[in-house]
C-alpha cells in the first residue's frame, strides 16, 4: 500500500493555513491558485446558470437540422437528433456536479469518523486500516462496476458507487492528520484538564485538520468526476437522453468522423473542470506543507 | 528482516479474507440465480427443469443461510471454481486465464512507455529546475493527471486514426492494435514519474555525498550521471511498482474504448450483460493483482533498503 502510504505521509498539519485577511494578499501572489479557483466558480456559476446562458432546450430535437455545423443559433452546432450541442454541454455539467459534490461529502463525513476514530484510539487502528486496505485493493471502478449492476444506473446507485471506493482514502489521510495533531502539547493539557474524549476529538483534533480535509475534497472531487464520467462513457452512468458530459462522448464516439464536435466539447470541460481542481488541490498543498512537492493523484 | 517479511506477507490474510467477503456480498446481491445459470451452462439449455434448478440450489447451498453460503461459496473459489459465463457457457476460469495476457501486455507496455519517456524528463528537469523544460514538465503533468483516459484516446483517435490514417481505430489481432491503448495509459503515468523524478533527483542533489563529490573536485555531469540519478531512482521505481495495480483499473476503460479484449472489457461485458460469474470472477482477479504487487513492492523495498525500519501503516 505504499501509494497510499505517500499520500498520507506528505500531509502534515501545520497552522499555516491562511486567514480571511489573508486570502487576497495570497491570491495576488498565488497566480496558479488563483487560475484555479476562476476556473472552478466559472464553471460552476455556467452550470448553475444553465438555464439562463443556453440559448435551447436541451432536450429540444429539430431532426431536419441533423449534425448542422456551428451558426449563430447553434454556436456549436447540433448532434444526430438536432439537439443544440453548446446547450448540452452548458446543462451536461448539472448532474455531474451534484453527484460529485453529495459523494464527496459522504466520502468527508465516513473518512473523519473513521480517520479520526483510528488515529485517535490505538486499539481500533489496525482493524480500520486493514479494512481501508480491503477496499484500496480494488480499482475505483472495478467496485463501481458491480455496485451499478446491483443498484442500477441511478443518481443515487452512481453516488453509492463512487463513495463505496472512495472513502477509504479520505479515512487514511485524515487518520495521518489525528495522529499528528494528537502528539500535540494541547491535547495532552487538554486531557489533564479533564476534557472527554469526544470534546478533544470534535473541538481540538477536527479544527486542526480542516487543511487537509480541503485539500483532499477538491482532489477528490476531480477525481470523482472523472469516475461519473467514465462510467457514464461506458454507458452506465447517468442515463439519456439527460445531457452529462461522460455520456455525451460515450455517443461522441460512434460519430468522431461526422461530428468530432459532441467529444471534443464534452471532453473539454471535464479536462477543465479536474485542471481546477488539481490546481487548486496542490497549491493548497504547497500552501499548507511547503516542503513537499505537488504531487497530484 | 525476516520477522518483517513474514509479518508483511501475514499481513495480506484479512485482507483476502475481506476481498473474499466484500465479492460474495455483492454477488449475492446481484440479480439472477446462480444455480439456473450453472445449469444452463452445464445441461446446455436456455430452459432447465424447475425440478433440477432445486436440486442444483441445494447442491450449491443456496439454501442454506447467507453465513454458511459465504464458507461454501469460499471453499469453491479457494478450489479454483468460479463458475460458469451466463453467455458462453465457458468456465469463468477459462475466460479470465483467456483475457489476461491482453491486459498483462498492455499493463506493461504503458509501464514501459512511461520510464523511457518520465524518467528522463524528470532528470532534466530537475538539472535545470525552473528552466523552460522544468515549466514543460510541470505543464504536462498537470494537464496529463486532469484529462480521463477515454478523452485523451478520443483526441488521439482523432489524430493518428482518422485524420492521419496511420493506426488502426479498434480491435485485436497484431502489435499495431497495442499502441494507442498503451500510449494512452503510459500518458498519466508519465505525468506521475516525471514529478517524482524530478523531486527525487532535487532531494539527492541536496545530499551530503554530493556535496563532498563536488567538493573533491568532480565536474557536474559526473556527479549527476554516477552518484545522483542511481540513488534517485530507488523512490520512483517502488512507486512505479504500486502504478502497476493503478494501470489494471486504468485498463478497464482503455480496453473498452479500443476493443481489446483483455480483463477490463470482461468486466464491462459482464456488466452490460449481467453475467455474473464473470463479474465476481473479474473483481477478484483484479483485488489479488494488486494486493500481489503490493506485496512484492514492498519486500523489494524491505530488501533493497535494509536499514528501513517497519512500522504499522
Amino acid at each position: 500500500m505504499k501509494r497510499s502510504e505517500m499520500d498520507t505521509s506528505s500531509v502534515k498539519v501545520t497552522n499555516s493555513f491562511p486567514q480571511l485577511s489573508g486570502i487576497c494578499d495570497l491570491l495576488r501572489k498565488n497566480l496558479t491558485l488563483t487560475a484555479g479557483l476562476i476556473i472552478f466558480f466559472a464553471l460552476l456559476l455556467i452550470t448553475v446558470l444553465a438555464p439562463v446562458i443556453a440559448p435551447h432546450d436541451p432536450a429540444e430535437q429539430d431532426l431536419e437540422l441533423r449534425f448542422s455545423p456551428p451558426s449563430s443559433t447553434y454556436p456549436l452546432g447540433t448532434d444526430q437528433f438536432g439537439r443544440c450541442i453548446f446547450s448540452r454541454i452548458v446543462y451536461g455539467g448539472q448532474i455531474s456536479l451534484a453527484i460529485a459534490v453529495i459523494s464527496t461529502i459522504a466520502c468527508v463525513l465516513i473518512g473523519v469518523i473513521v480517520g479520526m476514530y483510528a488515529g485517535y484510539y490505538g486499539k481500533l487502528d489496525a482493524v480500520l486500516m486493514r479494512t481501508t486496505d480491503i477496499f484500496l485493493a480494488f480499482p475505483s471502478i472495478v467496485l463501481a462496476l458491480p455496485i451499478i449492476a446491483i443498484v442500477g444506473p441511478t443518481p443515487l446507485g452512481i453516488i453509492i458507487a463512487i463513495t463505496l471506493p472512495g472513502w477509504a482514502k479520505f479515512a487514511r489521510v485524515i487518520r495521518s492528520s489525528t495522529l499528528s495533531v494528537k502528539s500535540n502539547g494541547f491535547v495532552e493539557a487538554s486531557k489533564a484538564a479533564g476534557a472527554s474524549d469526544t470534546h478533544i476529538l470534535f473541538r481540538h483534533i477536527l479544527p486542526n485538520c480542516y487543511g487537509p480535509i480541503i485539500e483532499i475534497a477538491t482532489l477528490g472531487l476531480g477525481s470523482k468526476i472523472i469516475t461519473i464520467t467514465s462510467l457514464g462513457f461506458l454507458g452506465l452512468g447517468v442515463q439519456p437522453p439527460t445531457p452529462e458530459w461522460g455520456t455525451m462522448i460515450n455517443q461522441g464516439l460512434t460519430m468522431l468522423e461526422k461530428a468530432p464536435m459532441i467529444a471534443i466539447s464534452a471532453g473539454s470541460m471535464i479536462v477543465l473542470f479536474v485542471l481546477a481542481t488539481n490546481l487548486i488541490g496542490s497549491e493548497l498543498r504547497t500552501i499548507l506543507d511547503p516542503r513537499s512537492d505537488t504531487i497530484v493523484i | 528482516m525476516q520477522a518483517i517479511v513474514i509479518h508483511r506477507i501475514l499481513q495480506i490474510i484479512p485482507v483476502l479474507i475481506g476481498i473474499s467477503i466484500i465479492t460474495f456480498l455483492l454477488v449475492s446481491l446481484a440479480p439472477g440465480d446462480p444455480a439456473e445459470i450453472s445449469l444452463r451452462a452445464i445441461l446446455d439449455t436456455d430452459s432447465p427443469s424447475p425440478e433440477s434448478i432445486s436440486l442444483m440450489r441445494a447442491e450449491m447451498g443456496l439454501d442454506q443461510p447467507l453465513h454458511i453460503r459465504y464458507f461454501i461459496w469460499l471453499s469453491r473459489v479457494v478450489q479454483g471454481d468460479l463458475g460458469y459465463s451466463y453467455l458462453t457457457h465457458k468456465s469463468t476460469v477459462y475466460e479470465i486465464l483467456y483475457a489476461l495476457p491482453t491486459t498483462f501486455i498492455l499493463a506493461v507496455s504503458a509501464m514501459a512507455i512511461s520510464i523511457i519517456i518520465g524518467i528522463p524528463l524528470g532528470i532534466a528537469a530537475a538539472i535545470k529546475q525552473n528552466g523552460i523544460l522544468d515549466h514543460f514538465c510541470r505543464f504536462f503533468s498537470i494537464i496529463g493527471n486532469s484529462t480521463p483516459e477515454f478523452f485523451m484516446a478520443i483526441v488521439l483517435l482523432l489524430i493518428f486514426s482518422i485524420e492521419l490514417k496511420i493506426l488502426p481505430v479498434a480491435g485485436s489481432g497484431g502489435f499495431q492494435y497495442f499502441i494507442l491503448p498503451s500510449v494512452v495509459l503510459a500518458i498519466g503515468l508519465i505525468a506521475i514519474t516525471s514529478r517524482i523524478m524530478r523531486t527525487s533527483m532535487l532531494d539527492v542533489l541536496e545530499e551530503n555525498y554530493i556535496l563532498t563529490a563536488r567538493s573533491k573536485g568532480l565536474d557536474r555531469k559526473t556527479i549527476i550521471s554516477k552518484h545522483a540519478i542511481k540513488n534517485a531512482m530507488l523512490p520512483v521505481l517502488t512507486y512505479m511498482g504500486t502504478q502497476f495495480g493503478w494501470l489494471f483499473g486504468g485498463a478497464v476503460i482503455v480496453e473498452s474504448i479500443f476493443a481489446l479484449p483483455g480483463l477490463g472489457r470482461l468486466t464491462v461485458d459482464a456488466v452490460n450483460t449481467r453475467d455474473i460469474m464473470i463479474l465476481q470472477g473479474c473483481m477478484i482477479t483484479f483485488a489479488i493483482i494488486f494486493v500481489v504487487i503490493n506485496l512484492l513492492v514492498d519486500l523489494s523495498y524491505i530488501y533493497l533498503n535494509p536499514a528501513i525500519k517497519y512500522e504499522e501503516v
